[in-house]
């Protein structure tokens, strides 16, 4: 029952450094930090008055005003808001931001649409997979005028907001316990070549830690500076004279954060100290696990880490994916994604509106396994040619963690 | 490491140590008594919000300074009882889920009205950005287009009040109509709040331009507050909704409705929301009443609230006293030593509240006394902090001596249940 809570609680005991000893959700001065830290994270950041000293606030270009619009209740976000467009742009930056502050245009507005591709199971059961395009409208030029048409990017990779629990406890798994799992020249001849990335967040696990991971999140999508991003306009590129020329009063001779060094820590702390739904054990669709280690999942969707502690569903690791799931970018990372973890899938009910994947495509768990492909081919076709009730106990078994 | 793990343990299972019952407190007296309180205080806002209407109608009769004046110190007076109605909101969903529309906080200001030339006065590409409603007739944010022609109450609640999903986009309550009166505070962590002038308001002699469209938004919005706080004194009554509520979680539920709502209130929202994160970040844009510089009584008056329904006892506008049986008497009963550390931790949050009052009377209102360097100004804060928590604390304990159920006391609403 209380399963995840105590793992959390063990993983204070393995006492790692970066996770905080105190109990965050005790009435304490760890309990404050940590709900202080939440209420940082929900906190809607504003264009603050030119004459605020303390803080420039949002922006100037930005995609959402606060942490908990995209991650909501430290869960997944919902599309189009909690989706994001990296792109590989010397005018418009890392990512498309779709808002900024008033007087300022947004870099593009998102657009996004889909075709269906149907996909039929072994006992013919037809599932319709929708495959999602994105167009920009009224996109920056270099001009200073927006174009009017729309526009197809060369390269563009979407990124869906992922579910926050636990993410303090991936942190601590030791990078050894990952490296041994890797396998990049598939030696054992299970097709599944699994590969560390620089880091272990983010899709591509191209960021080494939650600090790392949250000043980036704070720049790139809310455009707030902190010590570790310390450039005041967040994304606005050296050719995006229009947004840099927006006075930033004292703060750049001060340099003066938008959050200061306390501010981040104690959102760092909560973000390191998210718990986990609380499952029940005992609900846990025995058959549906059996299945889901039989047919292969469990290759990527790895648990047992720190002697059994720590059963996120994940290696960490980068897998090609195949085809049908790749970004655009012109990289051999394109059809590569890290294996997100599957803990916490029991906190969406019954009537929620559900995404899934790197982009948010799939609405259901039957859909997003379905789009399985590359390394993770073989498993798709077992997992396929399951009878309809085997299926349905995989899946209950994927919503009872 | 152990001891945390225990206390851990010991908060889940709630380990009771109730003491036999006397009967001379009744846990439905002691709700009888909360209801009254709530019925009373509600009316009280009411009554006060619809003065601060008729101040406002005196200020649009004829705008200047005085009649502005008057009109800042009724929204002053509205605040008093209505702050401390906010013990009632944590535990009570119906009093909770109408929050958002009288007390939402921080407001973006430029989906209102003009701001700071910071914010830009050149509209070149307005069609993708262009909120403040005062200004404009036809509104384009985030792709969704607004007829604004006629400023109204239905398109301030139903159409603009947290547009596009953004809750900052706040177009209602206490604290629009809080900055329509007062603008924007361009002081920082300097003194002085913000500095509208009367002539904003002007038909002859207008200020700022689109006065008869700000006189408007005015209006409909102190109309608004009145009407969801009409609402709101119904839902107290017998057969209201939250009274409905109430009366269905049985007595035992009652008293932990009174304690959620008294320890969140206490902590996660006033230490750790309104009060910490100000601290953090040094930034006057966490400051809660923050264009009017009316924290210090903001939180004054939140932690009143708390002692009110505790003590079981509220003292009106009028001055009369709305008093019966209470959960501190209860406590007497029950486990006087328990009770008579609750008095004290009550007695030092006032003191500290009080320390709060006396700076800002000098002119170091929240927002200067959270400024950066200001080491006395965080000591004070700081104490405001600390006795909340140690308040929380004995709630907390209350709470298991009552061998209450179902209580968490939790910062805000959204990931209580996790
Ligand atoms: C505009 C939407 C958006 C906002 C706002 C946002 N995020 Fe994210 N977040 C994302 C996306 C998209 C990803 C995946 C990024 C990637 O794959 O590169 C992500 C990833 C993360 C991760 C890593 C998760 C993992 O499984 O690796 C953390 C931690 C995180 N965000 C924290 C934050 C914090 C803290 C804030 C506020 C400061 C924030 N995010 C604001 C969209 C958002
Ligand atoms: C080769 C490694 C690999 C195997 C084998 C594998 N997965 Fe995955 N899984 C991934 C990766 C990588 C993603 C993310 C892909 C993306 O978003 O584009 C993913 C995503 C998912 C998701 C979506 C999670 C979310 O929150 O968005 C689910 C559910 C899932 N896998 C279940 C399964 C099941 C069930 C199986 C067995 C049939 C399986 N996976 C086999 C690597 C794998």
């Amino acid at each position: 029952m209380k399963l995840h809570l105590f793992i959390i609680l063990l993983s204070w005991c393995i006492g790692s450094s970066s996770v905080a000893q105190d109990n965050p959700f005790a009435i304490s001065e760890a309990g404050l930090d940590y709900l202080t830290g939440q209420a940082l994270f929900e906190k809607i950041w504003v264009t603050a008055p030119s004459s605020t000293r303390a803080s420039d606030g949002l922006g100037p270009l930005y995609n959402a005003r606060s942490c908990a619009e995209c991650h909501f209740q430290a869960g997944k976000g919902k599309l189009p808001a909690a989706l994001t467009l990296r792109i590989n742009s010397d005018f418009l930056g890392q990512q498309i931001q779709s808002s900024a502050i008033a007087g300022l245009p947004a870099e593009a507005q998102v657009e996004l649409s889909y075709t269906s591709i149907v996909e039929t199971l072994s006992d013919s059961t037809e599932v319709i997979l929708k495959k999602p395009h994105y167009v920009l409208n009224y996109i920056q030029t270099e001009t200073g005028r927006p174009e009017r048409r729309q526009t197809e990017i060369e390269e563009l990779s979407p990124r869906f907001a992922p579910a926050l629990f636990g993410m303090g406890l991936l942190e601590v798994i030791p990078l050894q316990e990952l490296l041994d799992k890797e396998d990049p020249k598939d030696h054992d001849n299970d097709g599944i070549s699994g590969r560390a990335g620089p880091g272990r967040f983010g899709w591509k696990a191209d960021v080494i830690n939650l600090e790392q991971q949250t000043g980036k999140a704070l720049s790139l999508d809310i455009g707030i500076s902190s010590e570790l991003f310390p450039n005041p306009f967040g994304d606005c590129t050296q050719l995006q004279d229009y947004c840099l020329s927006r006075p930033n009063g004292a703060s750049r001779e001060d340099q003066n954060l938008e959050i200061g060094p306390p501010g981040f820590a104690t959102l760092l702390y909560f973000i390191r100290n998210i718990p986990l739904p609380v499952v029940n054990v005992n609900n846990m669709n025995t058959s549906g696990k059996e299945i889901f280690e039989n047919i292969g999942c469990q290759h990527c969707h790895q648990i047992g880490y720190m002697q059994g502690a720590i059963n996120p569903y994940t290696d960490l690791l980068l897998h090609d994916m195949g085809d049908a799931l790749a970004d655009s970018f012109d990289n051999e990372l394109s059809r590569e994604w890290r294996t997100p973890p599957l803990w916490g899938l029991s906190s969406y009910q019954e009537n929620d509106e559900q995404y899934y994947l790197h982009d948010g495509r799939a609405t259901n768990l039957l859909e997003a396994i379905l789009w399985h492909g590359g390394e993770a081919e073989a498993a798709k076709l077992a997992f396929k040619s399951l009878s309809r009730s085997a299926r349905q106990d995989l899946i209950n078994f994927l919503q009872s963690i | 490491m152990f001891k945390q793990i225990c206390t851990l343990a010991c908060i889940l299972s709630l380990v009771g140590c109730s003491t036999g019952r006397q009967d001379s407190v009744s846990h439905s007296a002691i709700l009888e008594t909360y209801i009254a309180i709530a019925q009373a205080a509600y009316e009280d806002s009411l009554i006060s919000a619809r003065v601060l209407e008729d101040a406002i109608d005196a200020f649009l009769a004829e705008p200047n300074q005085t009649t502005l004046t008057y009109a800042r110190n009724a929204w002053v007076a509205a605040r008093v009882p209505y702050l401390q109605t906010e013990a009632f909101r944590f535990g009570n969903p119906v009093v909770d889920e109408w929050e958002g529309r009288v007390n939402s906080w921080p407001l973006d200001e430029g989906l209102i009205d003009y701001t700071a030339a910071f914010y830009g006065q050149d509209s070149d590409n307005n069609y993708f950005y262009t909120a403040n409603i005062i200004a404009n007739e036809l509104i384009d944010i985030g792709g969704i287009s607004v007829d604004a022609a006629q400023i109204t109450p239905q398109l301030l609640a139903e159409t603009l009040h947290l547009i596009d999903g953004v809750e900052s986009n706040v177009a209602t309550g206490y604290h629009a109509i809080e900055f329509l009166l007062w603008g924007q505070d361009l002081n920082g962590t300097n003194p002085g709040a913000g500095n509208r002038p009367a002539s904003d308001y002007s038909l002859s002699d207008c200020s700022n331009r689109n006065c008869d469209r700000r006189r408007d938004y005015l209006k409909a919005v102190t109309g608004l507050l009145v009407s969801d706080l009409e609402e709101m004194v119904y839902n107290w009554q017998p057969g209201g909704a939250a009274y409905v509520d109430l009366m269905q979680k049985g007595s035992e539920g009652g008293l932990a409705t009174i304690l959620t709502g008294m320890g969140s209130l206490a902590y996660g929202e006033l230490a750790g929301e309104r009060i910490r994160l100000g601290l953090l970040l040094n930034d006057p844009e966490e400051e809660h009443d923050c264009f009017s510089d009316n924290t210090h009584n903001s939180h004054y008056y939140d932690a009143l609230g708390i002692k009110n329904v505790y003590m079981g006892s509220y003292e009106r506008i009028n001055g009369n006293l709305v008093q019966g049986p209470s959960l501190a008497r209860l406590m007497e009963l029950e486990a006087p030593d328990l009770a008579a550390v609750m008095l004290a931790r009550i007695e030092s949050t006032e003191l500290a509240m009080d320390a709060l009052l006396v700076e800002a009377a000098k002119g170091n209102t929240f927002d200067v006394l959270i400024a950066s360097n200001n080491v006395a100004g965080e000591e004070v804060v700081s104490r405001v902090v600390d006795s909340l928590m140690e308040e929380t604390r004995t709630i907390e304990d209350i709470i298991r001596a009552l061998n209450l159920q179902n209580v968490s006391i939790s910062g805000s609403e959204s990931l209580g249940d996790l």
